[in-house]
């Protein structure tokens, strides 16, 4: 096995090498991330809705007909039909996974539930519901996105409005906690329509939500206790809230821009990353953080988000500057089968991919899909992470950089944009900029480079293309740009 | 084949003969052909062939037996009846035959001799009797050489003495029977009116229809219809004639005009003469001209000629009622009827008096309210309409109140009327844009607007007469205001002929742009200069300086789209505010986003910022005369909108535009450029505002159009006098006098108005009228209903609107296209429904494209007549043999694919139908009468003639005679109870294609999901045995049972997945609402309704059990519970439920006042020990057993209900309770 394993790597390096002379046959996301793809039983209908490994190794996966199945050996170089067996049915639309003591909890539309499996027989017997304190009204938007358990034990579910607009039934656009006991903590409003939900590696809690009534565009949002995330459909249910999270925020004025809310409304917490519609995608998914120590390649404790329209996954970097989380997302890896719905990283350092396209189209052509992505052990030449500073950004590259492309500030270029925040549906990119880039400084270690940027826009996504830049090694970026969201400027 | 064309040329031969000597004689024409000719009905009546020949019709299909001589026949079949009665335009075949064989395809229809509504119709007394069957007239009228008959008969080849230029013809005339005859040679002969445009006559009975045949315009135009009757029967043209129109230099500057009627049908209409056609004796020049009736070798015959001359151009501009000209204007029409439907149209009665009888029976017409006319209408063209307005709106009912008055005199009037109006406010018009011009326009000529409208598309035509006129409405209105207009016109017209046409979203502005389209927008007058600045500003202080503009240009209002840009400018108006009165003025300022007022370099107002629009208002002194204003304006982002407004001293609270002028003095500083373009543009002048309310109030306006100041409705000081008193009313005075007197308002009316206005007033108030069959048709004629509809025989679409009326889907035929006969529609519809639609329109035909429209208002207090008049119980409703939940499942299996097929051609909600889409199945049960649908289903054809929908129970047996014998009483009664559930109705078998069932195969199977009729919390649980259920884990309650299939979870796994699934299976009960257990307060204390979770029971899931069926556990109070369910197969029925719930008590302190309800309905019996009949109808039953050791249950009547009440018994250890259930 290792011997093999080093042959291959050679071969590659033999074959990067000469990639490098022949600029037609640059690297591409498959050679650093490739793509297995899981073989479903047949006459399954695996609508992936989400995923959890369990401890005796099997990876569990729910989905959006009410099923739970179990894949022996996920990590397996083949992952065949035989490996499934399913282990419930019946139940609604699960879209949350998360195990404790070896039972699985699921977040249906409705509850969420723990199910055991007492006889041992690999079925589920006892289907318990651990609260049902949110209401459903019948209506298909009703979504509801579980996470993973938090380290109070807390589970946190994102529950989508009842339809674009309003919220028929308690805590629809609500984010709400479920603790250990089965109690229901009430947790944020402003809740439109989510994707997905998870923790960063310090447990910070993130949601994605989408492109809609006051939300501009798709976007990444920091759920924290007593905020207020943006659409104001669901604010009537602080009335039953008894004040646990203080009282309803000040309504935001539509038409106005997001940071211009957030200076004048304390509640309101505004998006740590824009995706730009279209550019990045048009419904964004599920999250998971990169929590295996370099398993997966250089990004560690970075965030990596689902589109389900482009079936992609994306990579995000987040600082916190001024007390709020922002950052940058990039383009990560193209070309999963299916909407890309729920993402799931394991300890060792493989990410699994579920997809559907059932009632929102996406790229990915099939109706579903089960994936993996594995790390080749070859490191890409990406823009690692993107910091703010007060008059620019500083760009930490995974490779050294040429000094000379990566020296000249032609190598770059920058537009600036925001999106109006308004009650009607998305909006257009509004009040363009284009800044000028009076320096590209490289550090002496041929890792970081510092842009100084006339100027800044705050409030704005800032779009850098850097097509110019080359690695020392004379490789172009694997993805030439980056949106960093620039709510607010160091000082 | 041959010899047809052998006397085609012959025919030409013979015509050209014409041309060059005149008539020729009937002797040289008998001589030529050698055909047999019959010139009396008399001669011809023992000819066997005459015999046969003629009109045959039977329900929905008509034949023109044609007669070739020498028992040959050409047989004309026609789907849906004859030619102009019913025919269909398009199905139509022609088969040559001889006398018995016709004789056999004609055995099962009736023989018909039509007669022309025109015929013997009367001259009106300003006409001239051209011939009335005297010597005298003859001698009078015509040229010598004119013959008559011995029975008083003219006969073929005269001229006449008296010439005509504009006129009305009225002609009967009778075609000899030449049955060997062919072509041009079969009864010829033709009017040439003004001797100049022959209108041909001609045996053309059966043929194709053209232009050299009866009713055709030789050489110019077919006939939109062969109507020509039989030979040797009496038929009538009725012609109208519009002669061409000649400049002072004899110059032609209009062609002729020419309306023509073949018994009784419009078949040319309004046709342009281009020529004379070939044969006239007279070149066309401004001279009038005579009758000419050729001679062309065939005895034809005629009599009753008369000729109206007319004034075409006054005519064409009378007062258009749709339903006075298509129904009060004919021969035999009602005159008096006729009168009192004008008496209302006209609005009459808003300035003369009738009395209470009279009052009741007219459907008064109000005139559009003027409220804020100037916010509607352009001032320009209100001012040219009210100085003229038949003029410019040729059949407007609005009369000219100043016709008698010199031009100057009328300006003095006029002006200051349309100042007062314009006063309420003005309009702003905006570009047009193609795109919506091309939706408007497929609007337009689709949803129904062209029904009373002419449509626009330059090909179709319309009577004039029963056309609405739109004319200049680019002229009129704005976008803004005539889509406001569309989007309700009873807020301006509120009698609702018009009536509103529920247009969604976009439409009427889509509308509104095209029938604006042709708006010239040079005309617009500017009163603003601006410039425009291409700038991304928050704040005023950012404003641009004028150096740094991008472009500049003038706007006739505050029109932030001369921008021609979303975000991101900035805009600066500039002009000179007139002020008349010095004093104190208020100014509203609004905008998204910034804005700013500046009033002689100062400022007045600013709304600054980022924000959606909102005003801000101030007040500041002005003196009188001109000042300098400027208003600032940017748009950062997002939606974009500016308003100024002012009020005043004088002024109410208004827009500010009407007094802003470009310059200091508007007067001088026009251009010559301007000066022609806008030399009779309306400039506002607030001066003569107080004038023109007076003269508003003074000179009648008033009586007739409500205009509110204040909220207070100007009144009208005009009186006329009163029509109450029969006696003394003149009929040939005031507005019905032949010129109207000074002060008397001018209508423009026609004769035939002027009669039936003159008849009527002499006419005492009909008695009949109040009846409903009498009203309904009164209404139906003033609401143009009939343009529509049919109904006694009466409307419906006319001949050339009828292709007007479209449908997305052809093969439906007519009933897919035009709108439905009203016969018996209160005996159809529920009177809630036929209310429903009256009030609010309808659009229940999804492939009918013409849109039912909102009427509201008199019409739909038309429903009780409807239903006195029309609404039948006579049909059989059987006694059905199962209970209703087994009747459902047998109407779903009747309705379904393998036996009725109902679904063939009906969709099902929203599940298309395998063929045509015809009306959805879940509406029948809500839209239709129970007792109606029972006698439709058993003979169609009797309710709906011409109908698709076959008959399924041909001669009183159904196509399925494996369901209740084939009986089509109960079997209707099954579908009929199937059907009640709307659109909770189970989906019938054979409709969807490719469901995706779930199969309880070994084990149960569970479905948790949005379900019908239970809460969205519902757990469907499907048995190996074919029994189902919905437990409800809101209500901790079994919801629903049934058999069969489980469920189709199709709705749910495709696509979104929005709405409730139903249950697959058949025999649904629907049981406990709420849990069955429950602490009462009181042992007679109703059960509780809200929701168990509510109240606090806390739903814990579910157990598989061995069998992996689920236990439901829950608690309340001071007990866990688990409701185990299992199916029970059986040998000889259905599978049964047999439910186990186990309380067990949390502590050993139990609850008191516990209790078990383990059923409701209307009635529950003792059947036998611990078996209970649950009567939840008068028909539908099931049972249920129940076993609690020790304990009896009680049956109690609460709020109209029956319960089956176990008072549970206190105890410390778990307590089972047992219960079967059978249905």
């Amino acid at each position: 096995m290792y011997l093999k394993f080093l042959f291959s790597f050679a071969l590659l390096s033999v074959f990067s090498s000469s990639l490098m002379a022949d600029e037609k046959k640059l690297p591409t996301e498959d050679d650093y991330y490739p793509l297995t793809t899981f073989e479903v039983p047949e006459n399954v209908v695996l609508e992936a809705g989400a995923f959890q490994l369990m401890p005796n190794g099997q990876l569990a996966v729910s989905s959006r007909r009410g099923e739970i199945w179990m894949i022996d050996q996920p990590f397996a170089k083949e992952v065949k039909a035989s490996q499934f067996k399913r282990f419930a049915h019946g139940l609604h639309e699960v879209l949350g996974l998360a195990e404790k003591d070896g039972s699985l909890f699921a977040t249906q539309r409705g509850e969420l539930t723990r199910i055991q499996d007492l006889d041992n027989d690999g079925r589920g017997d006892l289907f318990q519901t651990i609260n049902d304190g949110w209401e459903i009204n019948g209506d298909y938007h009703e979504y509801a996105f579980g996470s993973k358990f938090d380290k109070d034990g807390n589970l946190w579910v994102v529950l989508c409005l009842t339809g674009s607009f309003s919220s028929q039934v308690p805590y629809r656009g609500w984010c709400v906690r479920i603790t250990p006991d089965g109690e229901l903590l009430p947790t944020c409003s402003g809740i439109r329509s989510p994707g997905g939900i998870a923790a960063d590696a310090e447990g910070n809690m993130f949601y994605t939500d989408n492109q809609g009534p006051w939300n501009g565009t798709c976007s990444l949002k920091n759920l924290i206790p007593g905020k207020f995330m943006g659409h104001p459909g669901g604010n009537t249910w602080y009335d039953i809230t008894n004040g646990a999270i203080g009282s309803k925020p000040q309504e935001p004025e539509s038409g106005s821009r997001f940071v211009v809310e957030a200076d004048k409304i304390p509640e309101y917490e505004p998006p740590c990353i824009l995706f730009p519609y279209k550019k990045m995608g048009q419904s964004a998914s599920g999250i998971t953080c990169d929590t295996s120590h370099g398993k997966f390649g250089p990004f560690a404790k970075q965030m990596f988000v689902g589109d389900q329209t482009n079936s992609t996954v994306m990579r995000c970097y987040l600082e916190k500057i001024k007390g709020h989380f922002q950052g940058a997302c990039f383009p990560f890896r193209e070309g999963f089968g299916s909407g890309t719905l729920p993402l799931e990283m394991t300890e060792q350092g493989v990410m699994f991919v579920g997809g559907t396209n059932r009632g929102w189209g996406s790229r990915g052509t099939k109706p579903f899909a089960i994936e993996r992505l594995n790390w080749s052990g070859k490191v890409p030449f990406e823009v690692h992470e993107m910091h703010a500073l007060p008059d620019g950004f500083e760009l930490i590259f995974t490779e050294p950089v040429d000094p000379e492309t990566a020296g000249n500030t032609d190598s770059y270029s920058m537009t600036t944009y925001t999106y109006i925040y308004q009650a009607s549906y998305g909006s257009p990119e509004v009040d363009h900029t284009e800044p000028k880039i009076t320096s590209a400084t490289v550090s002496q270690d041929g890792k970081s480079v510092i842009l100084k940027i006339d100027k800044l826009q705050r409030g704005h996504v800032h779009e850098l293309h850097l097509d110019g830049v080359q690695s020392a090694k004379k490789l172009p970026l694997l993805h030439k740009e980056a949106y960093y969201t620039l709510n607010y400027i160091p000082e | 084949m041959l010899r047809t064309v052998k006397l085609c040329t012959l025919s030409l031969f013979c015509l050209a003969f014409c041309h060059i000597a005149g008539d020729i004689t009937p002797a040289v024409a008998a001589d030529e052909s050698k055909n047999s000719v019959f010139i009396t009905p008399k001669e011809a009546a023992e000819n066997s062939d005459f015999k046969i020949q003629g009109e045959y019709k039977k329900e929905g299909q008509g034949i023109q037996v044609v007669a070739l001589g020498k028992d040959d026949f050409q047989c004309v079949i026609y789907g849906g009846g004859l030619p102009g009665a019913g025919w269909d335009l398009k199905t139509k075949r022609v088969i040559e035959l001889d006398g018995d064989t016709v004789l056999d395809l004609v055995e099962d229809h009736e023989k018909v001799d039509r007669k022309s509504p025109t015929m013997g119709a009367k001259p009106p007394a300003s006409a001239v009797m051209m011939f009335d069957g005297t010597k005298k007239s003859v001698e009078e009228h015509w040229k010598p050489g004119a013959r008559v008959t011995d029975d008083g008969l003219l006969m073929e080849g005269l001229t006449s003495i008296d010439t005509f230029g504009d006129c009305s013809i009225h002609i009967e005339f009778r075609l000899p029977f030449m049955p060997e005859a062919r072509g041009q040679g079969r009864a010829n002969s033709g009017i040439y009116v003004q001797g100049r445009y022959e209108c041909q006559m001609l045996d053309s009975f059966g043929l194709e229809g053209k232009h050299n045949e009866c009713g055709g315009i030789y050489t110019t135009k077919d006939p939109d219809l062969n109507m020509c009757f039989p030979p040797l029967s009496w038929q009538t043209y009725d012609i109208d004639i519009r002669s061409a129109r000649f400049d002072d230099a004899s110059q032609k500057t209009e062609n002729a005009r020419i309306t023509v009627r073949l018994n009784g049908v419009i078949v040319q209409n309004d046709v342009e003469l281009p020529k004379p056609t070939p044969g006239s004796q007279i070149k066309e020049d401004p001279s009038p001209g005579p009758i000419h009736l050729q001679n062309h070798g065939n005895p034809v015959r005629y009599r009753n000629i008369w000729v109206q001359p007319r004034d075409f151009t006054s005519l064409t501009s009378r007062p258009i009622v749709p339903g006075f000209e298509r129904f009060h204007t004919g021969p035999n029409a009602d005159l008096a009827a006729g009168g009192n439907l004008l008496l209302g149209e006209l609005n009459c009665t808003a300035c003369h008096q009738v009395d209470g009888q009279r009052k009741q029976q007219i459907l008064t017409k109000q005139a559009p309210r003027l409220n804020d006319v100037g916010k509607r209408i352009d001032a320009n063209y209100l001012l040219k309409f009210i100085a003229d307005p038949h003029a410019i709106k040729p059949g407007t009912t609005m009369p000219n109140l100043f016709a008698d008055l010199s031009s100057e005199e009328q300006r003095k009037v006029i002006e200051p009327i349309t100042h007062f109006l314009a006063s309420t406010g003005n309009i702003a018009h905006s570009p047009i844009d193609r795109a919506s011009v091309k939706k408007g326009m497929k609007l337009f000529h689709e949803t129904g607007c062209v029904a009373c409208h002419a449509p626009q598309d330059g090909e179709s035509k319309t009577p004039s007469g029963t056309t609405i006129p739109l004319i200049h409405l680019e002229e009129k209105y704005s976008i803004s205001s005539l889509a406001e207009f569309l989007r309700n016109p009873h807020a301006i017209r509120p009698s609702g002929r018009m009536p509103i046409f529920n247009l969604e979203k976009e439409e009427p502005v889509d509308l509104a742009h095209y029938l604006l389209r042709d708006r010239d927008e040079s005309l617009d007058d500017p009163r603003w200069h601006y410039d425009l600045f291409h700038v991304a500003i928050q704040s005023l202080a950012d404003f641009p300086k004028k150096e740094t503009k991008v472009s500049s240009g003038k706007s006739s209002s505050l029109d932030v789209s001369v921008a021609d840009k979303k975000d991101q400018f900035a805009l600066q108006f500039s002009g000179f505010l007139k002020i008349e009165k010095e004093g104190d003025y208020r100014f509203h300022l609004g905008s998204d986003d910034g804005s700013q007022l500046i009033i002689d370099g100062k400022s007045i107002v600013e709304v600054d910022g980022i924000h959606p629009h909102s005003v801000k208002s101030e007040s500041t002194k002005l003196t009188a005369g001109m000042h300098n204003i400027v208003v600032n304006y940017y748009e950062y982002g997002g939606e974009e909108s500016l308003g100024l407004e002012i009020e005043g001293p004088g002024i109410s609270r208004r827009d500010i535009t009407p007094l802003v002028f470009l310059s200091e003095n508007p007067e001088e500083t026009k251009s010559s450029e301007d000066e022609t373009k806008n030399d009779n543009r309306f400039v506002f002048d607030s001066n003569q505002v107080e004038q023109g309310r007076q003269l508003f109030s003074s000179v009648g306006c008033a009586a007739c159009h409500e205009l509110k100041i204040d909220n207070k409705r100007i009144d009208s000081e005009l009186k006329a006098p009163s029509l109450a008193a029969m006696d003394s009313v003149k009929t040939d005075a005031g507005c019905l006098a032949a010129e109207p007197a000074a002060k008397i308002p001018a209508y423009n009316l026609s004769d035939p108005q002027k009669l039936a206005l003159a008849s009527v007033l002499k006419t005492k108030p009909d008695p009949q009228a109040n009846e409903d069959v009498q009203k309904i048709h009164q209404s139906m004629v003033a609401f143009n209903c009939y343009a529509c509809h049919s109904r006694g025989g009466i409307g419906g679409p006319e001949q050339s609107r009828n292709p007007l009326f479209l449908t997305t889907i052809p093969e439906m035929g007519d009933e897919g296209r035009v709108p439905p006969p009203l016969d018996g529609v209160a005996d159809k519809l529920t009177e809630n429904w036929l209310k429903h639609v009256l009030n609010n329109g309808a659009k229940d035909r999804p492939y009918m494209k013409t849109r039912m429209p909102k009427f509201g208002g008199e019409v739909a207090k038309l429903t009780e007549s409807f239903v006195a008049a029309d609404q039948k119980t006579e049909a059989t409703i059987p006694e059905i043999p199962e209970a209703v939940h087994r009747a459902k499942a047998t109407g779903r299996e009747l309705v379904g694919g393998k036996s009725l097929a109902c679904i063939k051609c009906h969709t099902f909600g929203d599940i298309e139908a395998t063929g045509i889409q015809a009306i959805d199945l879940l509406t029948m049960s809500k839209r239709l009468r129970e007792d109606w649908f029972y006698r439709y289903l058993q003979d169609p054809i009797k309710y709906r003639p011409g109908t698709r929908m076959p008959n399924v129970f041909p001669n009183g047996v159904s196509a399925d005679r494996k369901i209740y014998e084939g009986d089509p009483h109960k079997q209707i009664s099954a579908m009929w109870l199937y059907l009640a559930d709307g659109n909770k109705a189970s989906v019938p078998y054979g409709l969807l294609p490719d469901p995706i069932e779930l199969i309880a195969e070994n084990e149960p199977i569970i479905y948790r999901n949005f379900l019908e009729d239970v809460s969205p919390r519902g757990i469907g649980v499907g048995y190996p045995e074919k029994a189902n259920l919905a437990y409800d884990a809101n209500h901790m309650a079994l919801r629903l049972i049934w058999h069969g299939a489980f469920i189709d979870a199709g709705k749910h796994w495709r696509g979104r997945g929005q709405g409730n699934q139903r249950p697959l299976g058949d025999h649904i009960i629907k049981l406990e609402e709420t849990s069955p257990l429950a602490v009462l307060p009181a042992p007679d204390a109703p059960w509780p309704q809200e929701p168990a979770k509510q109240r606090g029971y806390q739903f814990l899931g579910y157990q598989l059990d061995e069998y992996r069926r689920p236990q439901f556990l829950y608690q309340f109070d001071n007990y866990q519970v688990t409701d185990a369910l299992q199916a029970v197969a059986n040998t000889d029925r259905e599978s049964d439920f047999r439910r186990e719930l186990t309380l067990t008590p949390n502590s050993n302190s139990s609850t008191k006042n516990l209790y078990f309800r383990a059923a409701v309905g209307q009635k529950i019996e003792l059947v036998r020990d611990n078996t209970y009949r649950i009567w939840y109808g008068p028909d539908s039953s099931y049972q249920v057993r129940i076993v609690i050791d020790g304990v009896e249950p009680t049956i109690r009547n609460i709020s109209n209900q029956a319960e089956l009440l176990y008072s549970l018994p206190e105890q410390s250890g778990p307590l089972k309770i047992i219960q079967e259930i059978v249905w």
